[in-house]
């Protein structure tokens, strides 16, 4: 009877608008891969990762979510262990330790733990209801997100590191913290901030940041991906090229074009319209994700959505705005479009989750 | 749990103009900046090639090629994808007919643009051993090659073409927009590793190949024409000269040739004054040929009569203090007005032209022609030099009338005696007879002015009585042919110069037609500063000769004169003959209606009847008592004229 009731308020609205970002997703790689991949093997892969997140996100979506506020520090400990692992016997791709290979598979540990980092958050909040962070709380939160954002430092994955930021970020304001503390987090970050760029950014990651204040300084350099990524967009227009018309993709004038480049060719081929939908259906996303934590039945499934949310707005919003030269270039994938395995099965299972904490808001539910 | 909720109000209005920054960048970029940006996607990966149709042919008058496109490949680099630019401009080198070197393409390779022509239009062997280098970089374009496989024969008429495809002289100027057809676009799309793509050149973007040009040139009269040019340029170390055969009835231009001339597939290694046409760009004095502009005038007008005798006195007639010699210093006291014009007197003939007055006389010289274009379709044609009336000295009616004073160019010669040729109808020379398509079908024929009487005919044949006189007993003596009667005006001028005449630099002439009767050609010869001697009929009559026996042999046309002699049995089977084997040259001619033969003997039977385009079947001797078809008959498909011959009881 209990589930019956729970499946009645299940959003097919919220599953649905993601599973169509997902297959938009599909039919860009395809575009921006058919011709340098004949036999299709990009889009055969994105299609099965999204199959099997489909069915991880069931699994999250059906266990009720205080189950895995329950095992979330053996999730959160698996995480750190596999992150560990990385460090120590983890092989070099692309200049980094990011991805654990299992025969002919390949998955970054650092995607799924942004979602065990997040519920070992929610667990904390959970419980937590004073008004304002006080400093052990403030400090334990930001050990639960610090470790995790080290270990992937180190790799040096500086781009996923970012993107825990939208946690921290998200347990401050919802937690509350005094201004104080504000003023002190912020020397520290600059601190740190400082200190990184002088002994633990590698070259090139000072070069997108140099490149990103002046991109058009050296257009076949530095600045070559942002410069074509940006004619690519800006050649689409209002219209856009077309389906699989895209010529700076199809010259191979765009990098990394099925991955953290996709919304260029989005933006060529199916211009401001194309670009203006799919934001929009992100949109669509943000907003029930919203309602979902306004209507959450309990803090902790609150923090829970407005973090995974969060991590989508944070993904769009960087990805995107590298792309147009708002921002510097980062690996950082566009959710649920890009191609890629981890990320694409990380943002299914918040979708799940987010869908979760929503199908089970009645208290007596 | 409001508190949160507030706090996280102000975190999503961060993201909010975070977002808004996104979506009006989105906009700058995408709606703002589009054009600007659809223009720096062109510039990366596309470049625009034009593919130049397969220029059309330029024929003659039985579709001999005197110009055609043969296929060529053109060499290209892209420097960028060049790998090591000093082997590469090594290698290109070695292959000598590029006509390349090695310093001249490093500095094509050099600039870090993404494109240089190594050569154009390459012949197809020679392009082949640079593809057999395989050298990275370096691609090839098909193109086509201008051709003129006849060399330089009729170059000054048919032009040249530059290495773009343009028609840049002649009638490759002139019809340039007919036979140079649709260019076709073709667009390299490069990728960003350099590799490249083709596409267009089909559909739309296809090349349109261009019309061919029928000339009225046949290639052989141009020859014939060409061959005694040259040689009496030769013979007489002249500067230059030219040539017009034209024939009367239709203005056909059959040979224009200029000298000294050049080789339109090679126009670049001769010096520009070569490639032009004298014949219808420069202007020249004509001297005493225009003395038929005068005597028609003077005839039409009534003033003069052939067997008018007029006062040469002795040698000299003073105008407006100026004395008027004869040439040579000739005394001709009182001649008749035909032998004027048989000694090229130039009293007789001042007198005459100051009898006619200025109105007249400017009325003659312009329904002649002259002061306007012929409008043949020649680019660079000049109308020439007449003055109107009123800037007439007192000494231009008397120098006109000699030839001086007035500037014309070789064509309007030609046509002003063609229309004397031609019993008076003004003769409009043309050299396009058609524009094909490559289906053969007809796209254009230069449109044909009304028949123009200029004078009588009447005066025409008074007038053609005259010039047979000036050949066969006058100054035109050497232009005389054994088979045929000529008719014909030489001309002698002096050059001139700044403030007067050259006392030693001339420019002789002929103007004539042939068979005089039954004019089938027309033929002027122009020698410019021939040495040794000036007059136009020691210098020019003979190349008349030999173009127009050459050329009349080579159309079959029977002779005109009867030889004395001869047995009218044999004569008449070879006649026959003759005929019948040069069908084709005949069928242009007139197509009157079946003339009526009866009554004359038989050479003259056949003579008439070959020379109106019948193939004729003789049936017994003496005189032709019947034939068929009748008199006045439309003319039979066959041309078969059957002529019964009786002897006639005297």
């Amino acid at each position: 009877m209990i589930r019956e009731r729970s499946f009645s308020t299940l959003d097919l609205n919220f599953l649905g608008t993601a599973l169509v970002i997902a297959a938009i997703g599909c039919m860009l790689i395809y575009s921006a891969t058919y011709f340098s991949d004949p036999g299709l093997q990009t889009l055969r892969k994105q299609v099965l990762w999204v199959g099997i997140g489909i069915t991880l996100a069931m699994f999250f979506l059906f266990v009720d979510y205080h189950v895995f506020f329950d095992v979330a520090p053996i999730l959160y400990g698996i995480g750190v262990a596999l992150l560990v692992y990385l460090l120590v016997w983890g092989k070099v791709t692309a200049n980094v330790k990011s991805w654990i290979h299992i025969g002919t598979f390949q998955f970054q540990p650092s995607e799924f733990m942004k979602i065990f980092t997040a519920l070992m958050l929610a667990k904390f909040f959970d419980t937590y209801d004073r008004a304002y962070l006080d400093l052990k709380s403030f400090l334990r939160v930001m050990l639960i997100i610090g470790i995790p954002v080290a270990l992937i430092i180190v790799q040096p994955d500086f781009g996923t590191a970012a993107t825990f930021f939208p946690l921290v970020a998200v347990a401050m304001f919802f937690g509350g913290i005094r201004w104080r503390v504000w003023v002190v987090t912020a020397l520290i970050v600059a601190l740190l901030a400082g200190a990184g760029w002088a002994f633990f950014l590698k070259p090139y990651q000072k070069d997108r940041i140099v490149t990103f204040l002046n991109p058009d300084r050296d257009p076949l350099g530095k600045g070559y991906q942002v410069t074509q990524a940006k004619i690519a967009i800006g050649s689409g227009g209002i219209h856009g090229k077309g389906f699989k018309q895209g010529t700076q993709a199809k010259l191979e004038f765009l990098p990394a074009r099925h991955t953290d480049f996709i919304f260029a060719v989005l933006g060529e081929e199916w211009g401001f319209i194309g670009v203006a939908i799919v934001l929009a259906l992100y949109l669509f996303l943000i907003v029930q994700a919203l309602q979902f934590a306004k209507n959450a039945r309990d803090r902790g499934g609150a923090f829970l959505v407005i973090s995974l949310i969060s991590f989508f707005i944070f993904h769009v919003l960087i990805n995107v705005s590298m792309q147009i030269g708002v921002l510097p270039t980062t690996g950082i994938p566009l959710p649920l479009i890009s191609y890629g395995g981890s990320s694409t099965m990380m943002f299914l299972i918040a979708i799940g989750l987010m869908a979760n904490v929503d199908m089970r808001r009645f208290v007596n539910a | 749990m409001t508190t949160p909720q507030r706090r996280l109000l102000q975190l999503f209005a961060f993201l909010s103009v975070w977002t808004l920054v996104v979506v009006g960048r989105l906009l700058q970029v995408q709606i703002l900046r589009h054009d600007d940006y659809v223009a720096r996607a062109q510039r990366q990966q596309e470049r625009t090639l034009t593919l130049s149709p397969v220029r059309g042919s330029i024929l003659d008058v039985h579709n001999r090629v005197l110009a055609e496109s043969v296929a060529a490949e053109s060499i290209y680099a892209d420097p960028q994808a060049i790998v090591d630019r000093r082997a590469t401009a090594k290698a290109l080198v070695t292959i000598k007919e590029l006509g390349v070197t090695a310093s001249d393409i490093q500095e094509k390779l050099g600039g870090d643009g993404g494109f240089a022509w190594i050569a154009r239009q390459v012949p197809l062997e020679i392009s082949a051993r640079v593809r057999a280098l395989r050298l990275p970089g370096i691609y090839f374009l098909d193109e086509h090659r201008r051709a003129y496989p006849r060399g330089m024969l009729a170059a000054n008429v048919i032009g040249y073409v530059g290495v773009d495809g343009a028609g840049l002289g002649g009638i490759e100027h002139s019809y340039d927009s007919y036979v140079r057809g649709r260019p076709g676009r073709v667009t390299l799309l490069r990728d960003a590793r350099r590799g490249v793509y083709l596409v267009g050149g089909e559909g739309a973007n296809r090349a349109i190949d261009g019309n061919h040009v029928v000339l009225t040139i046949d290639a052989v009269v141009q020859f014939i024409a060409e061959r005694a040019l040259a040689k009496a340029v030769n013979r007489w170390q002249a500067a230059g000269g030219s040539v017009i055969v034209l024939d009367p009835s239709d203005g056909a231009v059959l040979a224009m040739a200029s000298v000294p001339s050049f080789d339109p597939n090679r126009f670049r290694d001769f010096p520009p004054e070569r490639w032009r046409n004298r014949n219808v760009q420069d202007i020249y004095e004509p001297g005493s040929t225009f003395k038929i502009v005068t005597a028609a005038a003077g005839l039409e007008e009534g003033i003069v009569t052939p067997s008018e005798v007029i006062n040469c006195g002795d040698g000299v007639i003073r105008i407006a203090n100026n004395d008027i010699h004869e040439a040579g210093g000739s005394r001709y006291g009182f001649i008749t007005f035909e032998d004027v014009m048989v000694h090229s007197s130039n009293v007789g003939a001042v007198r005459v032209g100051l009898a006619l007055g200025q109105g007249r006389f400017f009325r003659y010289i312009r329904r002649f022609g002259f002061g306007d274009r012929t409008g043949i379709q020649l680019p660079g044609e000049t109308p020439g030099l007449v003055r109107r009336t009123e800037r007439w000295s007192q000494l231009s009616n008397a120098s006109i009338a000699i030839g001086q004073e007035v500037g014309v160019t070789p064509l309007q010669i030609a046509a002003a005696t063609g229309a004397v040729a031609n019993g008076g109808i003004r003769v409009v020379p043309r050299i396009v007879d058609r524009v094909e398509n490559t289906k053969g079908e007809i796209v254009y024929r230069p449109p044909r002015p009304e028949p123009m009487r200029i004078i009588s005919e009447k005066t025409a044949a008074v007038l053609n009585e005259i010039l047979k006189a000036a050949v066969s007993r006058g100054t035109g003596v050497g232009a005389g042919l054994p088979e045929h009667v000529v008719a014909g005006k030489t001309g002698t001028a002096q050059k001139a110069i700044r403030g007067g005449y050259s006392p030693d630099r001339f420019i002789s002439s002929f103007a004539g037609y042939v068979p005089a009767d039954r004019p089938r050609l027309v033929i002027l010869v122009v020698i410019d500063e021939p040495k040794d001697d000036q007059y136009g009929g020691t210098v020019a009559a003979p190349v008349f000769k030999d173009i127009a026996e050459a050329t009349l042999r080579y159309f079959g046309v029977p002779p005109s004169i009867p030889a004395r002699t001869m047995d009218i049995g044999s004569s008449l089977a070879a006649i026959s003959q003759e005929s019948g084997s040069d069908e084709r040259a005949l069928s242009g001619g007139r197509r009157a209606g079946v003339p009526d033969l009866r009554g004359l003997d038989a050479r003259a039977a056949v003579a008439s009847a070959t020379a109106a385009g019948f193939r004729v079947r003789a049936l017994g001797s003496g005189v032709v008592q019947s034939q068929l078809p009748l008199p006045g008959d439309v003319l039979p498909e066959n041309r078969l004229l059957t002529l019964r011959f009786a002897e006639v009881a005297r």
